[in-house]
């Protein structure tokens, strides 16, 4: 419509995208801090223009649409970040926890262990005294209490995961419904209209950051505008309009843990999550926390081993064998779920300490054989039917498995949280070794040792019979003795060789044990030794016991308990240092995305400012347009 | 760039909440005085002050163990010094006694008072150390270790010895049961005894004989005898094989199988004199043999000469004792030695330790003040920049 009808026409068009663009601006500026918000400008183009006289006239603007700033690999690119950022930060938050409470001197366990075995060396000094022996027990509850505390402190913070994951769990829910039902809204909306509901897409946007800091999601956008939701592992979370919940359950196994599933399968997931606070947690609880509270178990098993057998082979203050002075928990044994009914009950109990691992066992029944295989590397470590001997450990069963039926074993797990005292009787620390060995006045060269334990029986040996009591070493002849006890004759005519015989005297319990004692020199008929009880003054069972602090007992004879404990702290520090490093380099690399992602799609304020002032004016000369168009139809009114 | 507004203002409050972060660390590290508060602040050093600190807390224990064995050496070689004493005592008193000028009354006075020497001896022997278990007791240290028993004196400990562990690698022996100390002492002149025969009628004093050759020698009981006369003797080893024989001249060696002794004054035909292996003879014996032999009245020249030969035999038991405890007392100072070596190298290692930790563990408090003024500096420039660059907007000039 060329002419004066096409000035004002065009004037409107005008205002038209002028209020349009100052709205647009205003929302812009109402919106400048809305979590998640895109920048909205108004996309305007020239209108068709008017044939007109072999010309072709501009007949003013046109509104095509309101365009949201976005973009679509940035903001996937945000989500991943997100979901990075928000596992390490949880990682970081659950190590800097078990940190504190391995490196803290008031509950760290460094300072008790040197108490403790500093307590028996003092009992050594003074084996017969009464005081030392009190201290010593006094300062092995001060090693119980912090092994206890310990473990209770790593259990409850695998109470804490449960609840957490729950927590966690029903957020991502909430969002899955709201992503699902946004995912509807702009079906529907985006076909009545031809533009795009931008703030609804925002919106979307949004939620899905906020799921990706739950759990990290892969995202499929489809062609009717809709957003489908995956886990990390292919479990859809939102198929469009709808959305699949997910729920927490019993760990099939270990039923005092909770692991992810589908809600309506049932299926567990929780190996298949990475990244968001769930990511974070279940990583934390699998690769930190479950090793870290083995490891320290492991130390708690192995001390109350070595503590107790070397105690089994002294004798207490009253002259008896010694009993434990330290109990650990049974080894727990999970069995599956779905086994079949009834099944067989596996036990297993430490057989040798050193040899003991930090890993947890899965037991598998295939109707003939058990196979034991080593979690931390996936090696099969003993098959056979029966009981099974693996890495320190015994296994045995009792009734009768189904084939297919599972069980784990976690030797390590509960130990710590168990460590007991078992007596309160200071005079049942074994400090003394059973015999004290004693030469007579003899005319012969020979000479006794002070004799030691052994496992193994000497060709010479005393049966348990006679363990602790008195025994004589009588020689006929230089080459000849005979063993008596008392009136009795134990053998006699025993082949003596100068350069070195050994007799051992068996032990009551525990059996295998021998007392060795080793005879050498030149010796004349009519020598003699004797082996007597020893008494109260004897310390050399202590000073066995005090050693074990420095034994290499540990991963195959390279680790002392203390260097455990000191490699324990060492690791959860640097898996601290790297969640640290980790959640920096994440946050940076988010804030990076963010600060690209902002730069398209955020609003900076100055800038809307000068829109403001644009399409003000540009709404300004429209407006005079129409009121020149004015002006011109006057004129033409007016001529007359 | 578009820098968003929003954005903007939650870098500049984070830029400023970083920066607060970093200050309140060095804070910390000022007022706890520790470099590091968590170990995964710096793991390796965590694990090295915790290595360290285990090194230093072993030290303190060895520290413990040596003291308290110093103090176990030095009780005993006071007790040893006092038992020392008392043997001089009394071989001073043997050695008057044996003058030919005392009376069956002096030497029965002389008798009485070893009699009180070897009841002090016996009351030493039984010392118990602060706590009241017995020193010399082998491990029945709640046993009274030396009791009297049908005239003589018997031992109720064992032979088990204390040792301590005073260092990594050493268990140093700080008791010696009181068998060895004062049972098993030598006797004679350590290799073998020599005595008169029980019904001698000469005027023969047997001496105690001297080792030449110590690998001849045979350990058996041999029997002198003056026979076919007096001027000639016969020497039989215990299986009645003659040995050697000769013609006698007073005071003249006799040896045989790497060994000499030697007979002074008159033998009577048939007279026997015998030397026997030496074995283990108790500090208490010997001297109840003194007062026996001192308490003996002598009315006769053969029993004269039997109050010699035994006052003799004592005499050389006496410093055979006398030798032991120097021996024991010499083993004592050894130990006490090795002990003042290795406290005093624990002491450096100590310092060294000390100062190794404190390189680990201790703030430089110099660095951290520096430090501390650095951030200080950051956080205000944070603040400031953020105050005034948040006060810039176009809004200002839209009127």
């Amino acid at each position: 419509m060329p002419g004066i009808g096409g000035l004002i026409s065009s004037g409107v068009g005008g205002l038209n995208a002028a209020s349009s663009a100052l709205q647009t601006a205003g929302h812009n500026i109402s919106n400048a801090n809305t979590e998640g918000y895109s920048r909205q400008s108004v996309a305007q183009s020239a209108r068709s223009p008017a044939y007109y006289g072999g010309s072709f006239i501009g007949t003013g603007v046109q509104i095509d649409n309101v365009q949201r700033s976005y973009d679509g690999f940035l903001q996937s690119q945000l989500w991943s970040g997100t979901a990075n950022s928000s596992a390490f930060s949880m990682l970081r938050q659950n190590l800097d926890q078990i940190n504190n409470l391995l490196s803290d001197p008031s509950t760290g366990l460094n300072s008790a262990m040197s108490d403790f075995f500093n307590g028996i060396s003092l009992v050594s000094n003074s084996p017969a005294n009464i005081p030392e022996r009190q201290s010593l027990l006094n300062q092995l509850s001060v090693l119980a209490d912090r092994f206890n505390s310990m473990g209770n402190r790593m259990f409850e913070m695998e109470q804490s995961i449960n609840t957490q994951l729950n927590d966690h769990v029903s957020v991502a829910n909430t969002l899955t419904g709201q992503i699902a039902e946004v995912n509807q809204r702009i079906f529907e909306l985006r076909g009545a209209a031809a533009g795009e509901p931008n703030d609804l897409l925002d919106q979307r946007d949004q939620l899905i950051s906020k799921l990706n800091a739950e759990i990290g999601t892969l995202t499929v956008a489809q062609s009717d505008g809709q957003i489908n939701v995956f886990t990390g592992n292919g479990q859809t979370l939102v198929a469009g309009g709808r959305a699949y919940d997910l729920t927490v359950r019993s760990n099939p196994f270990d039923r005092n843990r909770q692991e992810v599933a589908i809600a309506s399968s049932g299926s567990i997931i929780s190996e298949g999550i990475t990244g968001g606070a769930l990511g974070g947690l279940l990583s934390f609880r699998d690769n930190n926390l479950d090793p870290a509270r083995n490891s320290l178990g492991r130390i708690a098993l192995s001390l109350a081993d070595r503590i107790n057998t070397q105690q089994r082979l002294g004798l207490d203050a009253r002259g008896n064998l010694g009993q434990d002075l330290v109990s650990t928990p049974t080894i727990p044994v999970y069995g599956y779920q779905y086994n079949g009914a009834p099944s067989a009950t596996l036990s297993a109990s430490v057989s040798d300490a050193t040899a003991l691992t930090t890993a947890d066992y899965l037991v598998s029944y295939d109707g003939s054989n058990y196979q034991v295989t080593r979690s931390s590397d996936n090696s099969v470590v003993a098959t056979g039917p029966g009981a099974l001997s693996f890495d320190g450990l015994t296994m045995a069963v009792s009734g009768t498995a189904n084939a297919g039926d599972q069980f784990t074993i976690k030797p390590t797990q509960r130990a710590a949280n168990g460590f007991a005292v078992t007596i309160s009787d200071p005079t049942k620390v074994a400090a003394a070794a059973p015999y004290v060995s004693n030469k007579d006045s003899n005319a012969g060269q020979a000479q006794i040792s002070a004799g030691g334990t052994t496992t193994t029986a000497a060709a010479i040996n005393v049966g348990s019979a006679y363990f602790l009591q008195p025994l004589r070493i009588n020689f006929t002849s230089a080459t000849t003795f005979d063993l008596v006890s008392g009136a009795t004759t134990i053998s006699s005519g025993n082949t003596y060789a100068p350069a070195g015989t050994d007799i051992t005297v068996a032990y009551t319990t525990p059996a295998g044990s021998y007392w060795k004692v080793n005879i050498s020199g030149a010796a004349v008929s009519g020598d003699s030794f004797s082996l007597s009880k020893a008494g109260p003054g004897d310390n050399r069972n202590a000073l066995l016991l005090a050693g074990i602090q420095a034994q290499k007992i540990l991963d195959s004879n390279s680790l002392t308990l203390s260097d455990a404990y000191g490699q324990l702290s060492t690791q959860i520090g640097t898996q601290g240092q790297q969640a640290q490093i980790g959640e920096k380099a994440q946050d940076n690399l988010l804030l990076q995305v963010k600060q690209s992602q902002q730069a398209i799609s955020g609003v900076n304020l100055d800038e809307e400012a000068a829109n403001l002032i644009r399409f003000q004016q540009a709404y300004q000369a429209a407006g005079q347009m129409i009121k020149m168009a004015n002006t011109l139809f006057d004129t033409i009114l007016s001529i007359r | 760039m578009r820098i968003s507004t929003a954005l903007f203002h939650q870098l500049g409050a984070s830029a400023i909440l970083n920066q607060q972060f970093d200050v309140a660390k060095v804070q910390q590290e000022l007022a706890t005085g520790k470099r590091i508060q968590n170990p995964s602040e710096d793991p390796v050093r965590a694990a090295r002050i915790l290595d360290v600190g285990r090194t230093l807390a072993g030290l303190g224990q060895y520290d413990d163990n040596a003291g308290r064995a110093r103090d176990s050496l030095q009780y005993q070689d006071s007790t040893f010094g006092q038992i020392t004493e008392i043997i001089q005592n009394v071989r001073e008193r043997t050695v008057q006694m044996a003058n030919a000028s005392q009376s069956n009354e002096t030497r029965a006075f002389g008798a009485n008072e070893i009699q009180g020497y070897l009841n002090e001896l016996l009351s030493l022997a039984n010392t118990t150390d602060e706590s009241g278990h017995y020193l010399f007791a082998g491990s029945q240290s709640n046993t009274t270790p030396f009791a009297q028993s049908g005239g003589g004196v018997v031992y109720q400990g064992d032979q088990g010895a204390l040792a301590l562990q005073v260092s990594g690698s050493r268990q140093m022996p700080v008791t010696e049961s009181g068998n060895a100390l004062f049972m098993q002492i030598n006797e004679g002149n350590g290799t073998f005894v020599t005595a008169p025969g029980g019904s001698n009628t000469g005027t023969g004093v047997i001496d105690g004989g001297t080792v030449l050759d110590a690998s001849a020698w045979v350990a058996d009981t041999y029997t002198l005898t003056f026979t076919p006369s007096a001027s000639n003797y016969e020497l039989r080893n215990s299986g009645g094989a003659l040995v050697t024989s000769g013609a006698y001249t007073s005071g003249s060696a006799i040896s045989f199988n790497g060994v000499q002794f030697s007979v002074n004054g008159a033998p009577a035909v048939n007279d026997t004199f015998t030397l026997r292996p030496a074995t283990g003879q108790s500090i208490f014996a010997t001297l109840s043999g003194l007062v026996q032999t001192l308490s003996t009245s002598v009315n006769s020249e053969v029993g004269r000469v039997a109050l010699t030969n035994n006052i003799n035999t004592g005499l050389r038991n006496i410093d055979q004792a006398l030798g032991h405890f120097l021996t024991t007392r010499a083993s004592i100072g050894a130990r006490w030695n090795e002990l003042d070596g290795l406290l005093s190298a624990n002491d450096e290692t100590r310092i060294q330790f000390k100062a190794v930790l404190s390189n680990l563990e201790d703030a430089d408090y110099a660095d951290a003040s520096t430090r501390l003024n650095q951030k200080l500096l950051g956080l205000q420039a944070a603040q400031q920049a953020y105050a005034r660059v948040s006060q810039l907007s176009l809004f200002n000039y839209l009127n």
